[in-house]
Parts: structure tokens; C-alpha cells; sequence
């Protein structure tokens, strides 16, 4: 588990940003992993398997926070929204670059999200990230740099404050 | 070359090797638009930062999945535990509502069970009517 902690908790940070959730699905990934070892028949590499594990539970996670944004507002009946929870702490002068790259990741796409993390950030191939994603290879390039380019303008702008 | 093909050319050279000729026209193209290098070295640091953004290691976080684990199991194991004895302890109760029930109004019919077995036709018009 040593071994690839750091690798899910970067998948998860990076698709979830820097919030107290992230640790739970980090954990939940490892949780899931152990209960469903029966059906891991080693075809796949285990850190592959594990990412694909992360990157569905983030997404979930996601859904789950857009749900929840949906019906506060449904209940408040007004135009204020919730803050995000990626959003807390989201001045970007105080931030190091490691928050303000998570942070930046939280302002794509989810989709380019997915592959920017697991192609850059955790050093996938091209071929592993479709794999993953269950994506063609020619989506992974052409999310990828559209995703770096849209997160280039996110941290120019934040950098240039 | 179109503005937005070598758009293109240099964001993919930030993400894969591109092919001898494709440099070359890249090159061309970074040494004629000073746009265009401060765009390459805004793209190339963007991916340095994103490569660099791996989390410190978390000495705890091991024992936190231990423990949720370990803690899913004992729910298992006490609900394994405890099935048989709720499992009989709701065969007992319905038992003992059933003996009851035969008792008091001397038999375990529909019209016994919600309390009926003694109204007439007529009451029951009566109550409807009410």
C-alpha cells in the first residue's frame, strides 16, 4: 500500500483539489482495492488499477458535490451559490505552486482534468491514460493540450496577480 | 503556416516528440514570433508545475485505511453476529401475537387479525354511512 499511497493520493488531489474529502477517497481507493481482490486477475498492472479506482471515485465525488450545490440551491431558492469546497483558501497570491496548480486543475474540465493528471502529473503513457479512461488515444492528445493550455491561461492569470 | 496550426504544433510539442519536420517548422516559427517563445516557456512551466505537485508522503495515511478496514469488518462480523438472534427473537414476537390473538378472539382469520370477526353487515353499512 506504502508504494502507491503517494501515487493515488496525487491522482485524487489533483481531480478533487486540496479538500478534506480527497483523503477519504484516497482511503475509500484503498478500501475498495482490498474488498474486490478476488476480482483482480493481474491483467492489468496494480498502480493502473488503482488509478482507474481513483479517477472513478473523484468523479463521483464530483457528481456528488454538484448534486449537493444543485439542491442547496433548489432549497434556498436564490442566486447565491455555495462556496466550493476547491475554492476555500483560493487566494491565489498565498498560495506555494503545488496548491495553485491543484487549485488551477479545478477551474478544467473535468474530463481534461482526468487526463492532465494522470498523463503529467502522474507519468502515465498515452496509451495507459486511454486505457484508464477507457478513451481513443487521439481524445487523450487532444484533451491534453487542451486541458495544459486552458490551465497555462488559469495560472498566468493568477500569477500575473 | 496557419497561426492556429502552430498553435497546435507547440502544444503538443509541450506533451509528445514531434517528427524531425514538425520541429523544424515549430522552430521556424518560435524564431520569427516572440509571442509565440513566451507562450512555449509559459507552457513548459505550467507542466513543471504540474509535474512538481505530487503530495509530501502522509505517514498516517496507511493506518487510516487499516483502521476503516478494520472497522468495516467488525460491522460485518456483528451483523453475521447478531442475524440468527433477531431472526428468532422476530419469529418469537410473531408467535407470540399470533397465540394471542387465537386466544382472544378465538381464531387466526382476516377478518380476526384486523379485528372484525364480531361486526355485522348492518354495523358495517353504519360505518361507512358515518
Amino acid at each position: 500500500m506504502q508504494r502507491h499511497e503517494q501515487q493515488v493520493r496525487a491522482t485524487v488531489l489533483g481531480m478533487l483539489g486540496p479538500v478534506a474529502e480527497a483523503d477519504d477517497v484516497a482511503q475509500e481507493v484503498f478500501i475498495r482495492f482490498f474488498r474486490s481482490l478476488d476480482n483482480f486477475r493481474g491483467d492489468a498492472q496494480l498502480t493502473t488499477y488503482l488509478s482507474r479506482i481513483a479517477i472513478n471515485l473523484s468523479l463521483n465525488e464530483l457528481k456528488r458535490r454538484q448534486r449537493a450545490q444543485k439542491r442547496f440551491l433548489f432549497w434556498q431558492r436564490s442566486d447565491i451559490s455555495i462556496p466550493d469546497p476547491a475554492d476555500e483558501h483560493s487566494d491565489p497570491a498565498r498560495m506555494d505552486d503545488q496548491q495553485l496548480v491543484r487549485q488551477a486543475l479545478q477551474h478544467i474540465d473535468a474530463d481534461y482534468r482526468s487526463v492532465v493528471v494522470l498523463r503529467l502529473l502522474d507519468g502515465y503513457s498515452v496509451k495507459e491514460t486511454a486505457e484508464i479512461l477507457n478513451i481513443p488515444m487521439g481524445t487523450v492528445g487532444s484533451r491534453l493540450t487542451r486541458g495544459l493550455d486552458k490551465l497555462k491561461e488559469v495560472i498566468v492569470r493568477w500569477k500575473a496577480m | 503556416m496557419e497561426p492556429n496550426n502552430i498553435k497546435k504544433l507547440l502544444l503538443r510539442s509541450i506533451t509528445e516528440p514531434l517528427s524531425k519536420d514538425e520541429q523544424e517548422r515549430l522552430n521556424t516559427a518560435l524564431a520569427r514570433s516572440e509571442d509565440l517563445r513566451t507562450e512555449q516557456e509559459q507552457l513548459m512551466l505550467t507542466r513543471e508545475l504540474i509535474q512538481q505537485a505530487v503530495p509530501a508522503a502522509d505517514p498516517g495515511f496507511s493506518l487510516r485505511v487499516l483502521q476503516r478496514l478494520d472497522k468495516g469488518r467488525k460491522e460485518v462480523a456483528l451483523v453475521v453476529q447478531l442475524f440468527p438472534r433477531v431472526a428468532a427473537a422476530c419469529v418469537a414476537v410473531v408467535f407470540a401475537l399470533s397465540l394471542f390473538l387465537y386466544f382472544e378472539a378465538g381464531s387466526l382469520s382476516a377478518d380476526a387479525l384486523v379485528g372484525l370477526e364480531d361486526l355485522s353487515v348492518e354495523e358495517a353499512v353504519a360505518l361507512t354511512e358515518y
